[in-house]
C-alpha cells in the first residue's frame, strides 16, 4: 500500500509564522480531507461542516502543538471523531420528525447521482468505507489507518477486503 | 458494474469527489472561528451576568430574612435564569448580537419531544400576530406532546390542546384567536384542526399522512385558509373544511415535490422546500403565490409559521447543517446568524432559535 510522505510535517519546518504555516497547512490538506469526508458521509453539508470543525480544532491548538507531531494524523483522527459522533446523530435523527424537505432528502444526490462508483462506495458498511477511503483512496497504509479509526490492523485489512468483496458481488447487503 | 475492477471503482469515485472540493476556504474558516469566539464571549457575558443577578438576588434574600422570621408559606424562589444560550432556545438580537434565554418556565417544559419514537426537530414555536404570546409544543400532561401558550415573557404557561395522541405543528390565525396544529384525535390518524384558544374547542380541517413533513400548516394572510404541506405538495384548504387546492407540486407552479410553504404577509410569495419535476433537491424556492417566477434561492429547511420577517423581505431557515441564514428575498443574499436547528421571526429584528 502506498505511504504518503508527510507534507504537514515539511509545512511546519518550512515555515516560522504561525499563520502563514497553518494556512499553507490547511491549503495543502483541505482538499483532500474534504474529499475523504465527503466520500465517507455522502453529503457536501456535512463533509465541509466536519472538515472546517477540523480544522478549527486545530487552529485553536496551533500554537501548542509539537512541530514534530504527525498533524495529518491528528487532522484525520479529529475529523473522523467528528464524523462518527455526526454519524450516531444521524442515526438518531433517522427517528425525528424532521423539518419539511429534510426527511426526503437523499443524500446521494448530493455528490452524484450517476456515478455509480459513489453509489457503490456509499453502499458498503461505514466501517467497510472507512477503511477503503483511507487505503484505498487517501493512501494510509494499514498501520496508519488501523491508528486512525482505532482498531486493529488484522481488523482494518478484514474490512478492506470485505468492502472489494462487496464491489465485486454487487453489494447487496444493507449498510449497517 | 462487473466491467469495473475495484480500482478503477475507486478512482472514479475519487474523482468524483474531487469535482466538488470546493475552493480556497480558508476565509470561511477564519470566520467560523471568529464567529465561535464572539458567541463565546456573548455566552460568557449571558452566564456572568446571570451568576451576577442570581449573586445580587441571593445577597438581597439573605439580607431581608436576616432578623426576619422565616416565611410561613411556600418559599419564593428567585427566578433562575437558565444556562447559558448553548443549553436552552434563546432569543437573537440580530442588531446587537445578544443572546436571551428563554424563561425557564417555556424550556422546562419541552423536553423530552417525541411522538412514537419520533422526535421533534425544530419547529415548535409560533408566535401570535400581536407578539404578545407563544404557542409552544411541549410535554402535556399526560406526557404526550401537547400545545401550550405563554406570554413572552414566561408568564402564564397553559396547555391548550389535549390530544390523545400529540399536537404538534403550531400556527396562529392572522387575528390570533386561533390556532392551526396537526394532531390525531381519535383513530389516531393525523389531521390537521383549528383550536379555538378561548374556548378550547378543535375542529378538523383535512386528513394529512403521518409522514413527518406533511402537516405544518400556517393561515393565509386574510385567515381564511390554510396552506399545508400534503402528499401532493403544497396547497390550501378552507379553513371552514372543504377541497384543497395544490398550488405547488405535481407540476403544479413548476415544482415536482414540495413541502414546508409559507406565505408571505401580505400573500404575494409562497417560500418552500422540494424539487422542480425530475431537478435536483430538496432546494429552497420562491414563487409567486399565484405559481409564476420560481426560483431557487439558499437556504434549507424552515418552521413554516415563522419563516417570513414580519416586514416580508426576509426569511429564516438553516443551511442544511446546523447554521442559521437570513436570506433576503430580493436580492438573494443569505446572512449566517447564529448556530441552532430552527428559528422563527419574533420581530423583524429578533429570532427565537432552537439549539
Amino acid at each position: 500500500m502506498e505511504t504518503q510522505p508527510s507534507r504537514v510535517k515539511l509545512v511546519r519546518e518550512a515555515d516560522e509564522d504561525d499563520d502563514a504555516s497553518f494556512e499553507s497547512f490547511f491549503t495543502a490538506e483541505c482538499p483532500r480531507l474534504f474529499r475523504a469526508l465527503l466520500l465517507l458521509t455522502g453529503n457536501l453539508h456535512e463533509a465541509e461542516d466536519l472538515t472546517q470543525g477540523a480544522f478549527l480544532k486545530l487552529l485553536e491548538r496551533w500554537d501548542s502543538l509539537d512541530r514534530g507531531a504527525d498533524l495529518e494524523g491528528y487532522l484525520f483522527r479529529t475529523a473522523l471523531n467528528g464524523y462518527r459522533s455526526l454519524y450516531r446523530r444521524s442515526r438518531l435523527a433517522t427517528k425525528r420528525v424532521l423539518a419539511p424537505g429534510q426527511a426526503d432528502l437523499d443524500p446521494f444526490e448530493q455528490v452524484s447521482a450517476r456515478e455509480h462508483a459513489v453509489r457503490l462506495l456509499l453502499g458498503l458498511t461505514r466501517r467497510q468505507r472507512e477503511a477503503i477511503v483511507l487505503t484505498g483512496i487517501e493512501g494510509f497504509d494499514y498501520r496508519q489507518t488501523a491508528a486512525l479509526l482505532g482498531i486493529r490492523e488484522p481488523t482494518v485489512r478484514a474490512l478492506v477486503s470485505q468492502a472489494r468483496a462487496r464491489f465485486a458481488e454487487g453489494m447487496d447487503g444493507d449498510d449497517e | 458494474m462487473a466491467t469495473m475492477s475495484d480500482r478503477e471503482i475507486l478512482d472514479r469515485a475519487k474523482r468524483a469527489a474531487e469535482a466538488l472540493v470546493p475552493d480556497g476556504r480558508f476565509g470561511d474558516l477564519l470566520r467560523r472561528r471568529d464567529r465561535k469566539r464572539r458567541n463565546q464571549r456573548i455566552a460568557a457575558g449571558v452566564v456572568g451576568i446571570a451568576v451576577s443577578v442570581a449573586a445580587i438576588v441571593a445577597v438581597g434574600v439573605a439580607a431581608r430574612d436576616s432578623g426576619r422570621q422565616p416565611a410561613t408559606s411556600g418559599t419564593t424562589r428567585p427566578s433562575v435564569v437558565p444556562p447559558g444560550p448553548t443549553a436552552s432556545d434563546y432569543v437573537l438580537d440580530l442588531d446587537t448580537g445578544a443572546m436571551t434565554p428563554l424563561p425557564r418556565s417555556i424550556f422546562h417544559s419541552l423536553d423530552p419531544m417525541d411522538i412514537d419514537g419520533h422526535y421533534i426537530y425544530g419547529g415548535r414555536y409560533a408566535l401570535s400576530p400581536d407578539g404578545s404570546t407563544l404557542a409552544f409544543v411541549g410535554l402535556g400532561d399526560e406526557g404526550s406532546l401537547q400545545i401550550f401558550i405563554t406570554g413572552i415573557d414566561g408568564s402564564g404557561v397553559r396547555q391548550v390542546t389535549n390530544d390523545p395522541v400529540a399536537a404538534i405543528m403550531p400556527a396562529w390565525s392572522p387575528d390570533g384567536t386561533t390556532i392551526a396544529y396537526k394532531g390525531y384525535a381519535s383513530g389516531g390518524d393525523p389531521r390537521l384542526f383549528v383550536l379555538d384558544v378561548a374556548t378550547g374547542e378543535a375542529t378538523k380541517v383535512i386528513d394529512v399522512s403521518a409522514k413527518p413533513w406533511e402537516g405544518w400548516p400556517t393561515f393565509t394572510p386574510d385567515g381564511s385558509s390554510l396552506l399545508y404541506s400534503g402528499s401532493a405538495g403544497v396547497s390550501t384548504v378552507p379553513v371552514a373544511g372543504g377541497k384543497s387546492t395544490v398550488l405547488f407540486g405535481r407540476g403544479r407552479g413548476g415544482m415536482g415535490n414540495a413541502g414546508g410553504g409559507s406565505m408571505s404577509p401580505d400573500g404575494s410569495l409562497v417560500t418552500m422546500m422540494g424539487n422542480e419535476p425530475d431537478g435536483p433537491g430538496a432546494l429552497r424556492f420562491v414563487a409567486n403565490a399565484n405559481g409564476t417566477d420560481l426560483r431557487v434561492i439558499s437556504g434549507y429547511s424552515s418552521t413554516p409559521a415563522g419563516t417570513w420577517s414580519p416586514d416580508g423581505t426576509r426569511i429564516v431557515c438553516t443551511d442544511g447543517s446546523k447554521y442559521i441564514l437570513v436570506v433576503d428575498v430580493a436580492t438573494g443574499k443569505a446572512t449566517e446568524v447564529a448556530e441552532g436547528s430552527a428559528a422563527i421571526w419574533l420581530d423583524d429584528h429578533t429570532l427565537l432559535v432552537e439549539v
